[in-house]
């Protein structure tokens, strides 16, 4: 995948997912820095302004949507593009996640082979 | 409102007159044998009120003897005071002391009349002794069940009090007449007890089984919270560590771990394959099980049939290329531009058909077809040219876990969940499904699904949620 690289905050409390997602980007030389919840995250976006955050919807603590609605209120993340990780098939929660502000929604398991391409359309928009 | 949905009350004339006497004779009483007595003491307070009142008025109107403390009019007159304090008592919420000032006014009245009727003839004197009977009766519908014994020793008191100076002079005749009514009111007592003591019972027993039922009720209902709660557990537990499988499996597909062998490639592969199909084997298990327990909603919006079938048919093209068999999709002109529909569970209905038709077809292709039979109807079509289905495996098609044998199982690989999947979710867009099947020539699956379903859910273009999200919230 060319085009230039683009930055991403993931907050996942599953290790795993922060893993695969962490091999995805860097195998496409994209920087990424990942948190396992919240609170972390955004810590990170005080001094860490990524083009996209990725946010788990069912993270403990602070759900996605709260997360979300935090990082807007405070400003943390003015030129970032929102991603909600949904799990598969939850009724509606990608339409509703579309709704409640995310510019976009990966469902997992996510392809990792497919995550450039996929980042690249969501900033290019 | 129930009285409202009367037909006369829609009557204004004939409503007015009706609705407060039925209002009147409501009980307020929630307990049932309360509510009972209430309901027994209204119907006799207003049928005694209205008829006493009247009988008031007739008898002041037509009569000519001298007025005294005791007589005719005056005995009336008191009877129909206790009546009205009982009415008031009733009105105010006290039963027992309505129901004791009723009877009082009952006793007045008839022993009143017994009394000054008595001495004029003898056929007058019997006529009036059947009316002694008159309250124990009535305090058996109204009274507390341990009144009704004190009632009738009461009632044959004052049934010998009038004897004393009846107007029958053999004594022989009194002793006896006196003998036989006082047994009957002690008879007619007993029995009234009985009954009323048989009578509660059944009432406690009805309360009772009532009671259960709704325990019961609430019971199934935890259940069933339950069940949804450990499926939506379930969902996650499992789902996780295989997306984390599939993840790695695909990353290392991907070369981001390091070059690998094509020994090493194939293994993947196979791992990929058979990860995805796990997958989707517990997706259905859950998909259905989630229908089954009514957790899935519908969601009717607008949409475009077309616009949701192509994209649907984009994704689903790869199944087909894989397999390097033809997927065509077409509409004739008169499809729609808007339906009402559920755009996911048309989405899962398309996939699994279409999934299942790549799945069994081997040479040929797989068409999916959209139209409309009438203005009131629009049909998705999904036809292939695979093996086909026996007609006597088409009954059962639609049943959960019937993939036609289990040697088919094994060579197609799937849970035979997904036409069970379909066909409830046709159901609950108010749709229909019907298959059609020539083994060996191709099997032809026909949704009809109406323009604008009356949706038995509420009418919601985009589900709001609570803003409070549900921790496990996997399962909706």
């Amino acid at each position: 995948m060319n085009g230039k690289p683009i930055s991403v905050l993931l907050i996942d409390d599953d290790p795993n997912v922060r893993d695969v997602f962490r091999l995805a980007m860097t195998y496409n030389n994209f920087p990424i820095m990942v948190a396992q919840d919240a609170e972390t995250g955004l810590n990170y976006l005080q001094s860490y302004q990524p083009d996209v955050v990725v946010i788990d919807i069912f993270l403990p603590g602070l759900d996605g949507y709260q997360t979300l609605n935090r990082i807007k209120r405070e400003h943390l993340a003015p030129g970032s593009r929102f991603v909600a990780m949904t799990a598969y098939y939850t009724s509606d929660t990608e339409t509703e996640a579309l709704g409640k502000g995310f510019d976009g929604y990966l469902s997992k398991p996510f392809d990792p082979n497919q995550l450039a391409v996929f980042l690249h359309q969501l900033v290019d928009r | 409102m129930t009285m409202m949905t009367k037909p006369w009350a829609r009557s204004t004339l004939l409503g007015s007159f009706l609705k407060p006497i039925q209002e009147w004779l409501t009980p307020r009483a929630k307990e049932r044998d309360k509510a009972f007595r209430e309901r027994g003491l209204r119907l006799a307070l207003a049928l005694i009120l209205s008829l006493g009142l009247l009988s008031v008025i007739l008898t002041i109107s037509s009569y000519r003897e001298a007025w005294s403390v005791i007589s005719v009019p005056t005995i009336q007159i008191y009877a129909l005071l206790l009546c009205g304090a009982a009415a008031v008592a009733v009105q105010r919420g006290n039963l027992n002391i309505g129901g004791f000032l009723f009877i009082g006014g009952l006793y007045i009245g008839v022993f009143g009349l017994v009394i000054l009727s008595r001495g004029e003839n003898i056929e007058r004197y019997l006529i009036s002794i059947p009316l002694i009977l008159v309250p124990v009766i009535v305090g058996a519908l109204i009274l507390p069940r341990s009144a009704l014994v004190w009632m009738t020793f009461g009632s044959m008191s004052v049934f010998g009090v009038i004897n004393i100076q009846s107007p029958i002079t053999d004594p022989i005749l009194a002793s006896s007449l006196f003998t036989t009514f006082s047994l009957v009111l002690v008879v007619a007592g007993l029995l009234l007890y009985f009954l009323r003591t048989e009578f509660d019972r059944r009432l406690d027993v009805l309360a009772d089984a009532l009671g259960n039922a709704e325990t019961a009720r609430q019971r199934a209902e935890l259940a069933d919270r339950s069940k949804l709660q450990f499926l939506a557990n379930m969902s996650h537990e499992l789902r996780t560590p295989l997306n984390a499988v599939i993840g790695y499996d695909e990353a290392m597909l991907g070369g981001m771990v390091g070059s690998l062998s094509d020994e090493q490639m194939r293994v993947l592969g196979h791992i990929q394959v058979n990860s995805r199909r796990l997958l989707n084997l517990i997706n259905d298990v859950l998909d259905l099980s989630k229908i089954e327990a009514g957790a899935l909603e519908t969601f009717f919006t607008p949409m475009s049939p077309r616009k949701v079938i192509e994209e649907t048919a984009d994704a689903l093209r790869g199944l087909s290329q894989q397999k390097k068999i033809d997927f065509t999709v077409t509409f004739t002109p008169d499809v729609p531009e808007v339906v009402l529909c559920d755009v996911r569970k048309l989405q899962q209905i398309m996939t699994n058909l279409v999934g299942n038709a790549v799945k069994f077809t081997s040479v040929g292709g797989v068409t999916v077809q959209v139209d409309a039979p009438d203005t009131d109807h629009w049909r998705l079509s999904v036809q292939d040219t695979g093996i086909g289905i026996a007609e006597h495996d088409l009954k059962t098609i639609f049943e959960p876990f019937r993939q036609i044998d289990n040697s088919d199982t094994r060579r197609y690989h799937g849970t035979g969940l997904g036409l069970a999947i379909v066909s409830r979710l046709v159901t609950s867009l108010e749709g229909n499904i019907v298959v059609r099947s020539v083994v060996g020539k191709g099997s032809q699956f026909i949704a009809t699904f109406p323009r604008a379903p009356i949706p038995t859910a509420e009418l919601a273009p985009v589900p709001v949620k609570d803003a409070e999200p549900v921790q496990q919230g996997e399962l909706t």
